[in-house]
């Protein structure tokens, strides 16, 4: 008896050891079905102590396309729920994304409320379409990806945003997409354009994005070079060039951003000490290219910052500017402040 | 239909006709102001709203004290408290209802502090707020308000938002959509140094309306009021020679690109946040800046004294931002922790250091508007997120299910 106390203690040692150095096992938040399984009151409007009468589990019965899921009394329903929602038969889950992937592209959905299917929302401007990318993605095995790729791969995703007269005339509200709607550069975008501008940005794959040591959202420090899509993401706590430029609210459903113009926006730019050091590093890349001469030098900082040479008058607007102040220790200084007008410009802020 | 038509519409073509026919876009330059306000008639949200009724109030101040100030022990007087102190009552505490189910009995806790009557009303006030007491005739108090939340992050939201748990805007959000702002140099809704705990933004958040309205926060809580200040409103050492001759050239820079564009509203209304944000970094750092009051109107708000230095100078900002017609400021005084300031569940003597701490500045803050005229067209609303039990909890004493708030413009039919 001893000797199998002795062995167990044994064991359970090297049980400890082994835990200890073997690979730190991956933890994520999720449900798990309660011991008792019930059916609960309807809370009406959302709130919790405002009960309304029990309602059994079930799905929406306006939709008919297929048999509402069968429930077990035993079991919750989750599964049965999550399979009647991917039912390739669902009118509403396929185009519903199908529609939200292609206002994420285009700048507005095919049914322009895209959180709003049905007749509380807007009818499909191009219904076949939508039929279409929906019958796409179903069969595509519901590859995002895929989708993605079907719609940049149109002629009407690479079209142009130019103004052309006639159809400005005929369509002004390019109902037909008759030109490429402009797009404004979202807060990720514009956050890494900038990081990108001055050499800075982290392109490494995959791994933790939570500093360590972190314990709670609030004060957290956004610190990080990474890609805008390794940012954690705070249900309170948002970098403030996110909150500034229309992310997405955490704690929202939301299928399309917010597009505003605001005076906070801009004074971010002008005067943000972050935005500042990004556009002096900026210009410290630029100045270290000592084989250009001036006119190359204005010519890079455009290609740079908005992907196109200047227009003559632009260029003429910056070589007046710089030759203000023509002392060569404040020229990190003034191309600095030509790299933050360049991204204060209409032309930066949206996509042609 | 006449008026319609010459609205608008006539505005945007005259200035776009005008702008075409200038060459390099230095017309734009020099109407740079008229432009924007004309523009502004067509894409700023936040102009003046006409209401359909005409309201006496004109602003709200929102002195926000967090954590839950006891009723019971400062403006709701119940002698009977005494009387029964220390003895055991049935009572339908909230909390304890969701978790059990059941009524149990509390045991009656007593005022700890004295209680007098002040002014012609005979408002009972407790010897916590001197200061405020006398000015209870300028104010009105709501003894019969009721919560959802049974805990501090949920009752924060409901009484910002109406919503223990969905998104919502503020109330301050919302006052701004329905009015629009009075001075287009500042933001509209200002709130002074919120707290990041108990749902931090989204106490002050537009939620589903237009980013426009959402509230701007002015320094945090926990640091002090000196350095509450608009974010990113200071221009910094980048701007050498000048920040001047940098904006100047944003602006031709801009103004080129939109006349190679096809000259859209939705870049004009990009242009003109940054005239917005010029005229803001222009005007808005005057606000925060007490240089020019005089030492007399310091002292009233508790200025430079221990204890009401840091909140009386938040009243005295939200004054000031009052004055320069933003519609709605809120004066937080709390904290970053779950357990906010006001609340004392172990230590209900606590509750004089915080009422000493905002006592002054906020009787100096009505009396410094009452003789500006401003009372009359303010509402001041002073409250916390509850109130609390008229029992004790061993020494705790909490509650949810009742808050107290008053404002002082009961002339304005509150009723």
């Amino acid at each position: 008896m001893e000797d199998l106390q002795n062995e167990l203690a044994n064991l359970n040692r090297r049980l400890t050891l082994l835990e200890n150095q073997g690979p730190v096992r991956q933890i994520a938040m999720a449900v798990s079905e309660r011991d008792e399984i019930t059916n609960v009151p309807i809370a009406i409007r959302g709130v919790l102590t405002n009960r309304g009468p029990i309602v059994p589990r079930g799905a929406l019965q306006v939709i008919n396309s297929h048999p509402p899921p069968r429930i077990h009394e035993n079991q919750s329903g989750r599964l049965e729920l999550a399979q009647w929602i991917t039912d390739p038969r669902h009118p509403l889950t396929s185009r519903v994304i199908a529609n939200r992937v292609w206002a994420w592209l285009m700048s507005r959905g095919i049914v322009h409320s895209v959180d709003n299917f049905g007749t509380m929302g807007t009818l499909p401007t191009h219904p076949e379409l939508l039929d279409f990318l929906a019958h796409e993605l179903i069969r595509n095995h519901w590859s995002i990806k895929q989708l993605v790729r079907d719609i940049v791969l149109t002629r009407t995703y690479r079209l142009s945003s130019a103004h052309i007269e006639s159809a400005y005339q005929a369509d002004p509200s390019n109902s037909t997409y008759w030109r490429m709607p402009r797009r404004r550069l979202d807060a990720e975008s514009i956050r890494d354009s900038i990081l990108q501008l001055s050499q800075s940005l982290d392109f490494s794959y995959a791994g933790n994005n939570i500093e360590a040591g972190t314990n709670s959202e609030y004060g957290y420090q956004f610190n990080s070079p990474r890609r805008s899509v390794y940012l954690p993401v705070f249900r309170n706590n948002l970098p403030e060039i996110f909150e500034t430029f229309d992310f997405a609210d955490p704690n929202r459903m939301n299928g399309l951003r917010n597009s505003s113009a605001v005076a906070p926006q801009s004074l971010l730019l002008m005067n943000s000490p972050e935005i500042q050091s990004q556009c002096l590093s900026a210009a410290q890349c630029l100045l270290q290219k000592s084989e250009l001469n001036p006119d190359q030098q204005i010519t890079d900082a455009f290609l740079a910052t908005l992907g196109r040479p200047p227009l003559p008058s632009e260029h003429d607007l910056i070589r007046s500017f710089l030759s203000q102040y023509p002392d060569p220790d404040s020229s990190q200084v003034l191309w600095g402040q030509i790299f933050q007008t360049l991204i204060q410009s209409i032309d930066f802020r949206y996509l042609k | 239909m006449t008026n319609r038509s010459t609205c608008h519409p006539t505005q945007r073509m005259t200035r776009r006709q005008a702008l075409k026919s200038t060459a390099c876009g230095f017309g734009y330059l020099a109407a740079a102001s008229l432009a924007t306000q004309q523009a502004q008639s067509v894409t700023n949200p936040l102009l003046p709203q006409p209401g359909r009724i005409l309201p006496r109030a004109k602003r709200v101040i929102f002195l926000f004290m967090q954590g839950g100030p006891s009723h019971v022990d400062t403006f709701d007087y119940k002698p009977i408290l005494e009387k029964y102190d220390g003895q055991m009552r049935p009572f339908d505490d909230a909390r304890t209802l969701a978790k059990t189910r059941q009524i149990a009995d509390q045991r009656i806790f007593k005022n700890l502090w004295s209680f007098k009557r002040y002014g012609q009303c005979g408002q009972y006030v407790s010897e916590l707020f001197p200061h405020i007491a006398r000015h209870v005739d300028d104010l009105c108090f709501l003894k019969g308000m009721h919560t959802e939340g049974v805990a501090h992050g949920p009752s924060t939201l409901f009484m910002h938002t109406g919503s223990i748990n969905l998104v919502r805007p503020s109330i301050g959000s919302w006052v701004l959509y329905g009015l629009g702002s009075e001075n287009q140099n500042l933001p509209g809704f200002v709130t002074l140094q919120p707290s990041m705990g108990n749902g931090g933004p989204r106490n002050y958040s537009n939620a589903f309306l237009p980013a426009a309205y959402q509230g701007t926060a002015v320094g945090r809580a926990g640091t002090s009021a000196d350095q509450a200040r608009i974010r990113n409103l200071q221009a910094t050492s980048l701007h050498l020679p000048s920040q001047k001759a940098q904006f100047d050239l944003l602006r031709q820079v801009n103004m080129e690109q939109w006349q190679h564009s096809q000259q859209e509203s939705e870049l004009e209304a990009v242009i003109n946040s940054y005239e917005l944000a010029w005229n803001m970094q222009s005007h808005a750092p005057h606000i925060f800046d007490f240089r020019d009051e005089p030492q007399h109107i310091q002292s009233m708000y508790g200025i430079g004294e221990k204890g009401t230095d840091d909140f009386g100078k938040q009243c005295l900002m939200a004054r000031r931002l009052a004055e320069a017609g933003v519609r709605y400021i809120q004066v937080n005084y709390g904290d970053n922790s779950n357990n906010p300031r006001w609340d004392q569940h172990s230590n209900l003597p606590e509750h004089a250091l915080h009422a000493f701490n905002t006592d002054k500045p906020v009787a100096g803050l009505l009396q410094d508007l009452k003789q500006r005229g401003l009372l009359e067209d303010t509402l001041v609303w002073w409250g916390g997120e509850f109130g609390r039990t008229p029992y004790a909890e061993k020494k705790r004493i909490r509650t949810r299910s009742q808050f107290l708030w008053f404002h002082p413009v009961p002339r304005l039919g509150l009723g």
